[in-house]
């Protein structure tokens, strides 16, 4: 059945980090995500320039979500511009997002340590600079993921090796397209509801799912036509240095 | 997994109007675009067409969604107290556009609303427009004269119904009918009411959300078409912008 279903990404949504020319692709998805989810505890594996890992951050600030949130990577492939990219985001998180975002400077391996079995509520991963196999990543990081939180990982459609890794690991969920595509699913889900993620609680079968990522589509353009169309009088995005 | 669920992603979020004037009603054109679409009329009347912004929004909508519809414009052409008198230009845009697009289902009756009337049979139009002139008297009798012309089960429109100016009285009109009838309203682009007559009711989600007794669906529903009636107008800005760009690039 057809469900009114208008996010808070549509409703009140202004992405405050904007950098590559025009809000993530993804941004929305992400914001209504954390807003329905209320994750206590976020882990952004190979967080660049924090596109993504800022929105959750906005989303939990918006929706007062008393959580922690950490950004990991290790800033290195960069073209000597990592640590000045690594700067920028801590800065702007100090701003923003004080005491509840951290930066953590490791491989993905390496953070592992830091953080106890059956503890994550969203994991994300960008397949394009974690510096191991996706597959690698998925079953190091596992134990680590409670019941019905939720994975994404970025990047999928840029590899069609990381996209076969991610559907025979996540048969379930959503592929979201654009923005080198976003993969979506609930981990071990537990409950016959399947999370609190109308988009990923009701995906039952390939029309469905379609239906969701068109959705998503057309509030990614949205944002896209908003930024161009408003933002270059600076009135409702600003594009940060 | 929960029961199958699927967002409301109506077809007007796609829709570009082929017809655009200055108009209060350009904030409800994805709304109108969709009742097109889900309740689908075979008779559509509307009372005051003026720029013909709303009326060929149903056209195309009519169209666009392969109805068999048969629509009618009647307006005089000639202006009232609240639009002020307009020369000939408006009737001839008008005209040409309907000739050019719509002239196979579509009809411009130009003449007073009461001189109509009598075009039309008992419980025959199953989507009515009422647009004319605002005075509280004026809506009132434009209602009771039409209101037996509408189809069991048919809608009708009333524009202006959050509009305070002048001697504007359909917000108070609106007001009454809502405590006999099955109705809606949107509270963006001065209002729009809709208002159902009983009888055997066509659904459709649009249809369902509308007169839902529950009063989240009814808040999300106008929230929906706030966002729906922005997203139109980021596309129409962005088309200016490309053809400003275009026109700067050729030197023009």
């Amino acid at each position: 059945m057809e469900h009114l279903y208008l996010p808070p990404s549509l409703r009140y949504f202004v992405p405050l980090r904007v950098e590559q020319g025009t809000p993530g692709a993804h941004a929305c998805f992400e914001y209504d995500l954390v807003a329905a989810k209320r994750p206590e505890t976020v882990v952004d594996l190979g967080s660049g320039d924090g596109t993504s890992f800022s929105v959750f951050c906005q989303s939990m600030r918006d929706h007062e979500v008393d959580g922690l949130a950490y950004a990991i990577d290790t800033w290195a492939n960069d073209e000597g511009e990592g640590e000045a990219t690594r700067t920028a985001l801590n800065n702007f998180l100090h701003s923003n997002f004080r005491g509840f975002a951290y930066l953590l400077k490791h491989s993905s391996e390496d953070a592992l340590s830091h953080f106890a079995d059956r503890s994550v509520d969203l994991l994300r991963i960008d397949a394009r600079r974690v510096d191991r196999p996706l597959l690698q990543v998925l079953d190091a990081w596992s134990p680590k993921l409670k019941a019905e939180s939720v994975v994404l990982c970025a990047g999928l459609s840029e590899n069609s090796d990381v996209l076969a890794t991610w559907k025979g690991r996540m048969p379930h969920g959503l592929v979201l397209r654009g923005g080198g595509g976003l993969g979506a699913s609930v981990h071990e889900v537990a409950s016959m509801m399947g999370g609190d993620f109308l988009p990923l609680a009701s995906s039952n079968d390939d029309a469905d799912r379609e239906r969701w990522v068109t959705f998503y589509e057309h509030a990614a353009l949205h944002h896209a036509l908003r930024f161009e169309v408003m933002g270059h009088g600076g009135a409702l995005y600003r594009k940060r240095a | 997994m929960a029961a199958s669920m699927r967002p409301y992603q109506p077809r007007s979020l796609g829709f570009l109007p082929k017809r655009m004037a200055f108009s209060t009603w350009v904030d409800h054109l994805a709304f109108g675009y969709d009742l097109v679409g889900a309740l689908e009329p075979e008779v559509l009347v509307e009372l005051g067409t003026q720029t013909g912004v709303s009326y060929f929004c149903f056209c195309q909508s009519v169209v666009e969604h392969g109805l068999a519809a048969r629509c009618f414009a009647v307006d005089t052409w000639r202006g009232d107290a609240h639009t002020a008198s307009y020369d000939e230009t408006v009737w001839d845009e008008v005209r040409a556009h309907n000739d050019a697009n719509y002239a196979h289902f579509s009809t411009l009756r130009r003449m007073l609303f009461e001189e109509a009337l009598a075009e039309f049979e008992q419980e025959s139009i199953d989507l009515l427009h009422i647009d004319g002139y605002h005075t509280y008297e004026a809506v009132r009798g434009d209602f009771e004269r039409w209101y037996p012309k509408v189809r069991p089960g048919g809608i009708v429109l009333f524009h202006d119904i959050a509009a305070r100016l002048l001697d504007f009285g359909a917000w108070r009109f609106w007001s009454e009918l809502t405590a006999t009838h099955e109705t809606f309203w949107f509270k963006h682009g001065f209002g729009l009411g809709v208002l159902r007559k009983p009888g055997s009711v066509r659904r459709a989600p649009l249809l369902d959300f509308l007169f839902s007794k529950d009063e989240r669906t009814v808040s999300d529903l106008r929230a929906f078409y706030v966002h729906a009636a922005e997203h139109l107008e980021l596309l129409r800005k962005k088309r200016r912008l490309m053809t400003a760009r275009a026109q700067k690039g050729s030197g023009h």
